[in-house]
Parts: structure tokens; C-alpha cells; sequence
């Protein structure tokens, strides 16, 4: 079996697991690169969509200003591709961590890049919620954080956790980019490692890697989103 | 009399869409006592929700003046404060067509969740949830989630959380139309119920007329944003006196159609006079077409008649033909007034070509 393996697959093997090239890592770096962007991107893409939600028209908190203003930036940042985001960014990415290249450099073009995508499905689950609800909620005193909390965040939650998912696997196809401001992954090791060395079988390992990362995230998330659903069928 | 528990004067409201103004609801005047069932009936988009919705202030009015349980809501372009609007809301329930339940919240937690700002401390807020679900007869559903239940057990859930805070009012948004007959009558009598005990002032907006005949005690027919006419249960039903409302009520609808294929058809001859009679329960013990023929000489003929119950109140109407000598007809007719049975003659030509309006 190890034999076969080390004939089939000789770059990488070679890579071994530990050290600065080794697949442990490439792992590593590639849950570091997508959880931290997943934590920050994640509550400043929960807040932008609460905000897009809350303020527009016929919201409940209906101004106009504010919408535009939440409804621009997220705009904004979706129509930067993301590989140019890397760059384009990395004088705040300086400022922020203190260095351009790196992993940790790229948490902070990561997070922006991500943000804007949830932020829109944020706001398509928590659109989501029957108006008649808020309305009833209204009508019993509900404030405004009842409103959020229970209303909003509680009723779409099954929603929210199937938006996080897909949000979360669009993040894991993001890192594959940072390897371009030198912040490694399972990503770059496909291609750096990979494919620019002709050394194919480390692409497909580096790929496999990455699917059961996506399934795995995908498996969960439905389950939880099942777990939380209480809505008729 | 007492001052009106819910009190709206010239409301209005208009709905701004890019160029053009929909006025929802047009100078709207309207008293609602304490302890009334209140009927607001009329067809889809004539403006009752939004009109039931300017009460809590769900839906600001663009003018008017808002005044429930004795507090300024809204008058003109100055609302009620938010932290005071919140609490007065609490006072007023609303129950809606699709129930509008949490649908991640138990049946318990639902209800609760109305009496998170009472002063209650969690265990008795719990306590009272329960009891609330006992008075609505759900009691052993608490910990089910709204789409384990049928419609009418959703309902009845929305029921308890309007009520929770011991509201004096219920707004009831066609909370009956999206339920089968069966439910429809069980969640009516149950509104009636508590109506009752608890002196529950309800709105009942619905475009099922047989719900506002089942419960209520008055009633407002509204078209086009306008109240058409308003006032008791019985006036209304007895006396349309709008065409809108005449149909909405189906009023004559029967009786007229056959008048007028009875003199169509040539067997009825000139000198018969038809009659409408109304008369309220128990108040007819004679047997009048008797009476007509032995003491008058008129013979009576019994066309449609219909017996009909306004709430508690039996109501009767006879369509039929008198014929006799004319002398006879008005004394017979007369004794019928002095009787408390309403006569209305019907105008044959006139009828006539409104039922065969409405045939077609």
C-alpha cells in the first residue's frame, strides 16, 4: 500500500507532511485562511444584510440614506474581482496586520471579499421572514431587538445556517486565490506546487483535500439547517 | 354614554406608488364602544385592514385623529411616542388571516413572547401562557411547534398571544378566511365567548358576511376606502340601504328573482299586491296568513320566506301576495304594522327589472 502510494503519487510524497511545505501546512493554513475571514466576514456580512433588511422601504426602520448607503458598499465590493481585491487592498491589509504577504495577510482581503457575498444572502433569507410576522410581533409590543433576535435572526435561522454554507464554500474557492500574496493553502499547493512544477499528482491530491473540506462543510450545514427548521415541509 | 373605546375622525390614508396616489382609506368616522363585536365587512382592497391597521398604528394615517382607550394615538401629522406606542399596543390584540405564529418558537414561547415586557417575572409569565392555552383549549399542545397544528388550533395559539396581555381590545383581520366552515364557527364563537366574559371589545374585519350575522352586534359596510353605512347588526340587515350592502347581504336576492318569474310568466294577474314582512323573533306568535284570510278577506300567498339568525336574534321575512279588495289590503296591512311585523310593499315594475338585472 505505501509502496503504491509513493509510486503513484512521488511529488507528494516528496512534499512530506510536516514543514513549510509539507500538506499538514497547506491544511492548516487553509482552515486558518477560512475561519478567521468566516468569523469577521461573517458578522460584518450579518450586519450589512440586518441592514440592508431593517432599512428599506417598508422596513422597520425604513430610511433611505441608510439603505443606499448599506446597498453601495456591499455593491461595491462584489464588483471587485477578487484577485484584484488582493492587491488593490494591500495598503490597508499593512495597516491592519502589519504586513502584505503572508497567511495572515490574507485574512483581511479574505473577510472583505467574502462579506459582500454574505451580506446578500443574508438579506434573500431575512427577506424571507412573512412580513405578517414582524407585524404580529409589532402588535403585542415587541422593541426593536425582539424584533431582531426573535423575529429576524430565529425565524431564518435554518435559512442563515444554509446561506453560511454556501457562503463557507464559496470562502475555501477564495483562499485557493491568496496564494498570490504568498499566504500558501491547499490552493496554492495545487498550483505552485502543482501545477507549475508538472507534478499532477500533487494537484489531485491538493484537490481531493479541498472537495472533502467543501463536503464536509456541506454535510453540516445541511444537517444543522434541518436540525433548526421547525416550518412545515 | 360613555366615551367610545375606539374613536377615529377623518383618517385617511394614501399609499404613494411612483406616480400616483391610492387613497386606501377616505375620511373614515368611526365610534366603537366598549363591549361591542364590530363588524367591518366589504370586498378585497375596499380598506379594511388598512383601515383595522390605523387603530394600533400598524399603518400611520396620512390625516385624522386616532383615539383609543382615551389616548391620543395619532392626530394629524403628531404620533403617539414609540416606548408609549409599545406599551398601548399591548392593550389592543390582533389576530390575522395567516396566524403569523413564530414558527421556531413553541406554542408556549409564542404566547410568551407577548408578555416579555409585562412586569411578570419568567415563572409566572410561563403560568399564564399555560392558562391562556387552557382558556383556548390547547393546553396540552404547549410544546408544539405552529405547523404541528391545523389551522384552527394555529389560530387559537394567536388568539391566546393577542390576549396575553389582557388586551380590551381584539382586532380580528380576517382571521376566519383561510378556515373551513367548521373552525370558522368554533374560532367565531370563541371570539363571541370571550367577548362575553371579558368584555373583549372586537373588530371583526371579514368579507364573510355569515361571520359578522354569527357574532356581531354592529356592523360598517366600506367600499373604495369609504364607510358606506354603519350602525347595529339588525338596522343593517333589515334596512340596506345601499345597493353594496344589499348585495353583500344577498338581500332580496331569492324573493325577487321568483316575483319576477311569477309575473313573467303571465299566471299572476294585476290586482295582486306583494309584500315584503320582516318581523324580530317571537314577536309573530299569531299565524298571520290565517288571520289575513278569516278577519280581512285577503288571501295570502306565501311566495320565499327565510328565517335568519342576526346572533341570538331570529329574523324572519315573508315574501307574499295579497289579494282582496283594496280596503282590505291596507287594513290588513295595518293590523300586520301594529303587530311589529314590518310590511313593504314592493313595486312590481321596478323590482322586475332589477331581478332580471341580477339574473343576468
Amino acid at each position: 500500500m505505501t509502496t503504491w502510494f509513493a509510486h503513484t503519487f512521488p511529488n507528494v510524497v516528496y512534499l512530506g507532511w510536516g514543514g513549510s511545505d509539507g500538506w499538514e501546512t497547506a491544511i492548516i493554513q487553509t482552515l486558518y485562511m477560512t475561519f478567521w475571514p468566516a468569523i469577521f466576514g461573517g458578522i460584518l456580512g450579518l450586519l450589512f444584510g440586518l441592514g440592508l433588511v431593517l432599512t428599506e422601504d417598508g422596513g422597520v426602520l425604513e430610511n433611505h440614506a441608510s439603505f443606499t448607503f448599506f446597498d453601495k458598499v456591499v455593491s461595491l465590493f462584489r464588483a471587485v474581482p477578487f484577485i484584484i481585491l488582493l492587491a488593490f487592498i494591500a495598503p490597508v491589509t499593512q495597516k491592519i496586520v502589519g504586513t502584505q504577504i503572508g497567511t495572515t495577510a490574507a485574512l483581511v482581503p479574505l473577510s472583505l471579499g467574502v462579506f459582500p457575498f454574505f451580506a446578500r444572502q443574508v438579506q434573500v433569507a431575512l427577506k424571507g421572514v412573512d412580513k405578517g410576522v414582524i407585524e404580529a410581533a409589532q402588535s403585542v409590543g415587541a422593541t426593536l431587538s425582539d424584533l431582531i433576535f426573535t423575529v429576524y435572526l430565529r425565524e431564518a435561522r435554518s435559512e442563515l445556517i444554509r446561506v453560511s454554507t454556501v457562503t463557507l464554500i464559496s470562502l475555501v474557492g477564495l483562499t485557493a486565490m491568496a496564494g498570490a500574496i504568498g499566504a500558501g493553502g491547499l490552493g496554492n499547493m495545487a498550483i505552485a506546487y502543482g501545477y507549475n512544477r508538472f507534478a499532477n499528482d500533487t494537484t489531485l491530491i491538493a484537490t481531493l483535500l479541498v472537495l472533502v473540506l467543501v463536503l464536509i462543510i456541506q454535510f453540516s450545514g445541511d444537517f444543522l439547517a434541518k436540525v433548526f427548521n421547525h416550518k412545515a415541509a | 354614554m360613555t366615551e367610545p373605546i375606539i374613536k377615529l375622525e377623518d383618517v385617511n390614508v394614501t399609499f404613494q406608488q411612483k406616480n400616483q396616489t391610492l387613497p386606501a382609506v377616505q375620511h373614515v368616522n368611526l365610534d366603537i364602544n366598549q363591549g361591542d363585536i364590530y363588524g367591518i365587512v366589504g370586498y378585497s382592497g375596499a380598506g379594511k385592514s388598512t383601515l383595522s391597521r390605523t387603530i394600533n398604528l400598524l399603518q400611520n394615517p396620512t390625516s385624522g385623529k386616532v383615539t383609543v382607550n382615551g389616548r391620543v394615538f395619532f392626530d394629524q401629522k403628531v404620533t403617539i411616542k414609540a416606548k408609549e406606542l409599545r406599551q398601548e399596543r399591548q392593550k389592543i390584540g390582533m389576530i390575522f388571516q395567516h396566524f403569523n405564529l413564530l414558527n421556531e418558537q413553541t406554542v408556549i414561547q409564542n404566547v410568551a413572547f407577548a408578555l416579555k415586557h409585562s412586569k411578570l417575572k419568567e415563572k409566572e409569565i410561563t403560568a399564564k401562557a399555560k392558562e391562556l392555552l387552557d382558556l383556548v383549549g390547547l393546553g396540552e399542545y404547549a410544546n408544539s411547534y405552529a405547523a404541528q397544528l391545523s389551522g384552527g388550533q394555529q389560530q387559537r395559539v394567536a388568539i391566546a398571544r393577542a390576549l396575553a396581555n389582557d388586551p380590551k381590545i381584539l382586532i380580528s383581520d380576517e382571521s376566519t378566511s383561510a378556515l373551513d366552515p367548521q373552525n370558522t364557527n368554533q374560532i367565531l364563537d370563541l371570539l363571541k365567548d370571550l367577548n362575553k366574559r371579558l368584555n373583549l371589545t372586537v373588530i371583526l374585519i371579514t368579507h364573510e358576511i355569515d361571520a359578522v350575522k354569527r357574532i356581531a352586534n354592529k356592523v360598517a359596510v366600506m367600499d373604495h376606502g369609504q364607510i358606506i353605512e354603519k350602525g347595529s347588526l339588525i338596522d343593517v340587515f333589515i334596512h340596506p340601504k345601499q345597493e353594496l350592502t344589499q348585495k353583500l347581504i344577498g338581500f332580496n336576492d331569492g324573493p325577487l328573482k321568483a316575483i319576477g318569474l311569477l309575473t313573467k310568466s303571465g299566471e299572476r294577474t294585476q290586482d295582486e299586491t306583494f309584500v315584503k314582512l320582516t318581523y324580530t323573533g317571537g314577536e309573530v306568535n299569531e299565524p298571520i296568513v290565517v288571520k289575513l284570510y278569516k278577519d280581512f278577506s285577503v288571501a295570502a300567498n306565501i311566495i320565499y320566506s327565510n328565517v335568519d339568525f342576526l346572533g341570538d336574534q331570529l329574523i324572519g321575512t315573508l315574501f307574499i301576495s295579497l289579494q282582496g279588495d283594496d280596503a282590505n289590503i291596507r287594513s290588513s296591512i295595518a293590523y300586520l304594522n301594529s303587530h311589529n311585523v314590518t310590511v313593504e310593499e314592493i313595486q312590481q315594475g321596478k323590482k322586475q327589472n332589477e331581478s332580471e338585472a341580477e339574473a343576468v
